[in-house]
């Protein structure tokens, strides 16, 4: 599952119809959901950012999830419509960075993302200027290995075309633009996500086990850990291997013995 | 290799250092991105070094201090007083057994620019304690980046003029240019490791074959460079005699036993919280899943089995070369860092 964080209402639009999310909820946060890809809509700011990670984030299961902002950005010079991987976000109150991790064939350029609390009229150097990656960034790290946290900004105003032109109309517009980009990251993250859930996947016939003895946590986590290790040397031990034992200790100690 | 390397991390401090300008000039189409410190990059928890070694990115950053630091007693080839440094943290290799990835948060390859800092603790260190050696190559391959780093044609010469001063590079590539072209140095030992040709291809991604190594090794042992060997670590499967026996008799028929510097032998082991990490990010993976035992803080092998493998190995060893030339690396590797 990835799942995509946008500040409006307009970012939204066409990521949910080219997903084809339906909606699940409009409070506190709009939440729309496809079968690998839900979308949640933050509102403007790092702090609404951050809170609509938090929502979503604290779902249970150990599938791992990707995370990705979307959203517009303002540059100095750079063309409108272009899309930028975040390699750097800096925080300008607090001034604190974080650096994620591509560990994909990026399918756009990368860019220092630097979040604001106010639009940027200024736009100087070669940054983009938002207003959620600082809030959003390091509340996803809180659910997520960074490699699976990305930052995708899209060009919407330079010092030509200036902030206060954007219409809803026209973010979409942009938006709309950079949706191959946008399926592309997906794609990766999900894969990645999906490599590191088989890692940290149950084994087999590991709800056999639970269910035909009782294990107390520590003894489940070490069963866990035994059918894994069995599992690495080939080898599948059915629970009636163990039909004889009348303790879940005495099934552990049977497995210690296999290896 | 360097078309891997697509994002260059740049200390502020070492923008404008020489060897830093000199290393992007390599990578014109790699993103260059700044930071404070390689620590902000490099440290973060939630990181996964696995899945950064699919595409490891470069840092560039200065060392500030211990640029130097002694081993722990015990370690060595033979010298009284021994010190490490590493120019660089992570390798371009991928080796299952390697420690590394249970002591680093993160794959990145991290180089640090400042070797006339390294350079000056080690005439430093001399000055103060006399003659000393000083190993390179446990924090990542003294060679193997060479075409990058340019470490050893920038401290080969540095060593050349300090004869007090022992440099063990430790490598398992095949990149061996920088020496080829000049000189051998009388206080340069080039160490090769070497693990059977089985367990290379099933646990060292990357890394060039075990036969083209063995070329390399001969041909700087004919060119008169100082040769050492390390089978460290040493690993056990059911066919371990056959294996070792194997990489012995190939090593020793292209190699001249009598005019090798130094063997050092250890045991796979890791200390039992980079065991740990090592196995949550590997957990299919038969190497850590097999028997072991648990001694000191140290995960490796059950006592018996480690004696067998390791008695085996000496004594094969012992058909070829002395006694007196082979070291036994009780030590952990990690706890040299």
């Amino acid at each position: 599952m990835t799942t995509i964080v946008v500040a409006l209402a307009a970012e939204a639009r066409p990521i949910v119809r080219h997903f084809g999310l339906r909606p699940t909820a409009s409070q506190p946060f709009r939440v729309y959901q496809g079968e690998a890809v839900r979308l949640i809509v933050s509102g403007v700011g790092s702090a609404a950012s951050a809170a609509a990670v938090d929502h979503l984030g604290g779902g249970r299961g150990r599938r791992p999830r990707a995370w990705i902002n979307v959203g517009i950005a303002g540059h100095r010079d750079a063309a409108l419509g272009g899309l930028r991987l975040a390699s750097r976000i800096v925080d300008r109150k607090s001034g604190r960075a974080w650096y994620p991790p591509a560990v994909f064939d990026p399918p756009c350029a990368g860019a220092q993302v630097t979040t604001v609390d106010d639009v940027e009229r200024e736009l100087t150097g070669d940054f983009l200027y938002e207003m959620e990656a600082a809030g959003f960034y390091p509340a996803a790290l809180r659910f997520a290995t960074a490699e699976l946290v990305q930052v995708l900004k899209v060009v919407s105003d330079n010092r030509v075309e200036r902030a206060e032109r954007l219409t809803a109309a026209r973010v979409g517009e942009l938006i709309a633009q950079g949706l191959p980009v946008v399926e592309k990251v997906v794609r990766e993250l999900t894969a990645i996500a999906t490599a590191l859930g088989e890692r940290v996947g149950s084994p087999e016939r590991l709800n056999e086990y639970v269910g035909r003895w009782h294990f107390t946590v520590t003894q489940e986590r070490q069963l866990e850990r035994l059918l894994r290790r069995l599992g690495a040397l080939g080898r599948r031990i059915e629970p009636t291997f163990f039909d004889d034992a009348t303790s879940a200790a005495a099934v552990l100690g049977g497995l210690r013995q296999l290896i | 290799m360097t078309r891997a390397i697509r994002r260059i991390y740049v200390e502020d401090e070492v923008a404008g250092h020489p060897r830093t300008a000199a290393i992007l000039g390599r990578f014109p189409n790699a993103e260059v991105v700044r930071c404070g410190r390689y620590g902000e990059v490099f440290n973060p928890r939630a990181q996964d070094f696995r899945l950064q070694k699919r595409r490891p990115a470069l840092i560039l950053a200065r060392k500030h201090r211990g640029q130097v630091l002694e081993t722990p007693p015990g370690y060595g080839i033979g010298g009284e007083r021994n010190y490490y440094f590493s120019h660089m943290l992570n390798c371009i290799y991928d080796c299952r057994y390697c420690f590394l990835q249970g002591m680093l948060r993160s794959a990145n390859y991290v180089l640090f620019v400042n070797y006339e800092d390294f350079q000056r603790q080690i005439d430093e260190t001399v000055e103060r304690v006399g003659e000393s050696w000083f190993f390179s190559g446990y924090d990542c391959d003294s060679l193997a980046f060479e075409p990058i780093t340019g470490f050893v044609e920038s401290f080969l010469p540095f060593f050349a003029e300090r004869p007090q001063a022992w440099l063990e590079l430790r490598t398992k590539s095949v990149q061996a240019a920088a020496l080829r072209e000049r000189e051998p140095l009388a206080n340069c030992v080039v160490a090769f490791s070497f693990t059977p040709e089985a367990m290379h291809e099933q646990f060292e991604w990357g890394v060039p074959s075990v036969r083209r190594r063995i070329e390399v090794v001969a041909d700087l042992q004919r060119r008169g460079w100082k040769i050492g060997l390390r089978f460290d670590p040493l690993l056990y499967r059911e066919s371990y005699r056959s294996d070792y026996a194997d990489l012995f008799a190939a090593v020793f028929d292209a190699l001249d036993p009598a005019r090798l510097h130094s063997i050092s032998l250890g045991v796979f082991r890791l200390p039992k919280s980079y065991f740990e990490r090592v196995y949550r990010l590997y957990p299919e993976e038969p190497l850590f899943a097999g028997p072991q035992a648990e001694s000191g803080g140290m995960i490796s092998l059950p006592h018996e089995m480690e004696s067998e493998l390791l008695g085996y190995c000496r004594e094969q060893l012992g058909r070829w070369i002395p006694e007196e030339i082979s070291h036994l690396c009780s030590v952990p590797e990690a706890e040299t860092r």
